[in-house]
C-alpha cells in the first residue's frame, strides 16, 4: 500500500519524466510521464510492461545512471543524484571484468573502497558457495556458463550490502531450466536478507512468481498502469503455482494488462 | 580449426610460392634480371653475410634499421597511448588535438622528407621522427577510439560498485581498451615499418631500406630481392612479438 506507513519507503519516485533526444533531427520521445510510486523496505516490486515501455529507464533513474527530466528519486528520503554502491545493479548481460577471475570480480567493489582482505574475504567465500560458484572461483569469466555469469554478477552486486538491489531483466537470456533455478536461489537471498529488490522484467510467469508486488507500465510514454499485490503464498514453487487456481487468475488478469500495452505498441508502429 | 592444421596449410602455401620461383628460375621462364632464381639469390645471400653490402655486413644493416624503427616504435607507444587515452577520456582534448592529428595521419610521409631535412637536417633524428609520426599517429586513434567504444554497461557496472572517477579509468576502462590498443599498435607498428625506407632515402649509408634503394641503381635485382625478403620477414617477426606480447597481456581477447 503506497500510504501504508507502517512499512518505510525504501524508494521513491515523484512525478518523475525522462525524454530522450538522440539527435537533433529526430523528435524527442518521452519514455517516462510523470511516474510516481514508491518501494517498501524489504519489498520485492517488479516493473514489468511491454519492451520499450521505459521500464529499464526507470531502473536507471534510481540506480543513477540518468537523471530525470523532472521530478525525484529518493533512496531512504535522500536524493539520488548518482550511482553507488547502495544501489547493487545486476544487467541483462553479466558485465564481470573479463581480466579479472571470479573472485576477483565478486570482491571488486570493496578491494576499490580499500576494505582489508580480512574484511572482505570471509564474506566473499561465504557469498560465493551461497551463489553456487565453489571451486570456480578463479575461472575468469569467459569460461563460464551464463547463469554461473549472473550468479558471479549477483554475488558482485551483494558484497557490498547494498540498501536495495535493482535487476534488469536479469534472468531474460538464460534457459529456461536455468533461469527457473536462479529465479529459486535470488529468492532465498532475498528471504534471508529481506533487501529491497526493484526487479524489471517482460515475463509475467516471473513477475508472478517472484513479487510482492507488480507495477504493471503502460506502452511509451511509460506510466503506472496497475499496482498489483501478489498475495500468493511463500515459498512459491514453480510446480505449485502452476496448478493453483488463485496463480494462474491471477497470471490471466495481468497478462491481459500486458497485453493491452503490446497491442497499443503494435497499432502505433503499424502503417 | 586446430593451429596444427592452420600452421600445415601456412606452410604448403609458402612451399608452393617457393617451388613455382624455383620451377620459374631452374626453366629460365623468366629474366633472370627480373626474377633471379632461387639458386642465385641463395648466392648473393651467402656472400651479402660474409663479406656484407657496400662493406657493410648485412647484419649490421639489419640491426641499422631494426634500431631506428624500435626506437621511433618505443616512442610513439610511450608518447601515442596517453595522448590517445586522454584524448578518449575527454571531449575537450580531442577536440584540440582531433584535427591535427586527423590532418597528419592520412598524409603521405614521403611528402613530409623535405621539410623534416630542412628543419631537422639529415641525421638520425630526421629518420627517427619519420618513423615515429607514421606511427604515432594511427597509435593515437587506436588509443582514443579503445576508450569511446568500452561498453556503457561495463562502465555503469562499476560506478554502481562505488568507483572513483580515477579508478573507473584506471581498473575499468583502460583494461577493457587494452584488445583494441593492441590491434592498433600492431598496425601502427605495420605502417611504421613500411616507412622504413622513406626514412632511409634521407642521406643513409646502411639499413635494409637504404640497401634495396641502393642496389636497385645498380640493378642488383637479387640484391633487392633480399632486401625484402629480410624487410618483410623482419615485419612479421615484430608482429609476432606483439601477438605473443598481447597472449600474455590480454589473454580474454576475442572470448569476451
Amino acid at each position: 500500500m503506497a500510504g501504508d506507513q507502517a512499512i518505510a519507503r525504501k524508494i521513491e519516485l515523484i512525478a518523475v519524466s525522462k525524454e530522450f533526444k538522440p539527435r537533433k533531427s529526430v523528435p524527442a520521445t518521452l519514455a517516462l510521464d510523470d511516474v510516481s510510486f514508491s518501494v517498501g523496505d524489504g519489498e520485492f516490486v517488479c516493473l514489468l510492461g511491454p519492451s520499450g515501455c521505459g521500464k529499464s529507464t526507470v531502473l536507471n533513474v534510481v540506480a543513477g545512471f540518468e537523471r530525470p527530466n523532472t521530478g525525484e528519486v529518493l533512496l531512504d528520503r535522500i536524493p539520488v543524484s548518482r550511482p553507488g554502491p547502495d544501489r547493487g545493479v545486476v544487467f541483462q548481460e553479466a558485465m564481470l571484468f573479463p581480466w579479472l577471475n571470479v573472485f576477483d570480480n565478486i570482491t571488486f567493489g570493496p578491494r576499490m573502497h580499500g576494505t582489508r582482505a580480512v574484511d572482505y574475504v570471509p564474506a566473499a567465500e561465504r557469498l560465493v558457495q551461497r551463489v553456487g560458484l565453489s571451486g570456480f572461483e578463479r575461472h575468469r569469466p569467459y569460461e563460464l556458463s551464463g547463469g554461473m555469469k549472473q550468479r558471479a554478477a549477483l554475488a558482485r552486486a551483494w558484497i557490498g550490502s547494498p540498501k536495495v538491489l535493482l535487476m534488469d531483466e536479469p534472468f531474460a537470456a538464460l534457459d529456461a531450466q536455468t533461469r527457473l533455478m536462479m529465479q529459486e536461489q535470488l529468492v532465498q537471498l532475498w528471504e534471508q536478507s529481506k533487501i529491497t529488490v526493484m526487479f524489471v522484467t517482460h515475463d509475467v510467469d516471473e513477475a508472478i512468481l517472484l513479487a510482492d508486488r507488480i507495477l504493471v507500465m503502460t506502452s511509451r510514454p511509460g506510466r503506472i498502469k496497475a499496482d498489483i499485490t501478489v498475495e500468493l503464498e511463500r515459498p512459491r514453487r514453480y510446480e505449485r503455482m502452476i496448478s493453483s487456481t488463485q496463480a494462474s487468475e491471477l497470471k490471466r488478469h495481468v497478462f491481459q494488462l500486458v497485453r493491452e500495452e503490446t497491442l497499443k505498441t503494435m497499432e502505433v508502429t503499424a502503417p | 580449426m586446430s593451429n596444427t592444421r592452420k600452421l600445415l596449410i601456412s606452410a604448403v602455401a609458402v612451399g608452393l610460392v617457393i617451388l613455382l620461383w624455383f620451377v620459374t628460375g631452374h626453366y629460365q621462364l623468366m629474366s633472370r634480371l627480373l626474377l633471379p632464381p632461387l639458386g642465385e639469390i641463395a648466392a648473393t645471400a651467402e656472400e651479402l653475410w660474409t663479406d656484407g653490402y657496400v662493406h657493410v655486413p648485412l647484419w649490421q644493416h639489419i640491426a641499422m634499421s631494426l634500431g631506428r624503427a624500435l626506437a621511433a616504435f618505443a616512442a610513439a607507444i610511450v608518447s601515442g597511448v596517453p595522448i590517445g587515452l586522454l584524448m578518449g577520456m575527454f571531449p575537450g582534448v580531442n577536440a584540440a588535438l582531433d584535427p591535427f592529428v586527423q590532418f597528419l595521419r592520412p598524409l603521405p610521409k614521403l611528402a613530409l622528407i623535405p621539410l623534416i631535412i630542412v628543419w631537422f637536417g639529415i641525421g638520425e633524428l630526421s629518420k627517427f621522427l619519420l618513423i615515429y609520426l607514421a606511427t604515432v599517429l594511427t597509435i593515437i586513434v587506436a588509443a582514443a577510439a579503445a576508450v569511446m567504444n568500452v561498453k556503457q554497461g561495463r562502465i555503469r557496472a562499476a560506478e554502481a560498485l562505488g568507483v572513483s572517477k580515477y579508478q573507473l579509468f584506471r581498473y575499468v576502462i583502460f583494461p577493457s581498451a587494452l584488445p583494441e590498443l593492441f590491434i592498433g599498435v600492431r598496425m601502427a607498428i605495420g605502417i611504421g615499418w613500411t616507412t622504413l625506407i622513406a626514412a632511409e632515402m634521407i642521406a643513409s649509408s646502411s639499413g635494409l631500406g637504404w640497401m634495396v634503394i641502393n642496389a636497385s641503381s645498380y640493378l642488383r635485382t637479387d640484391v633487392v630481392m633480399i632486401g625484402i625478403l629480410l624487410l618483410g620477414l623482419t615485419g612479421y617477426a615484430l608482429d609476432l612479438a606483439l601477438v605473443a606480447v598481447q597472449r600474455v597481456a590480454v589473454p580474454w581477447m576475442g572470448k569476451d
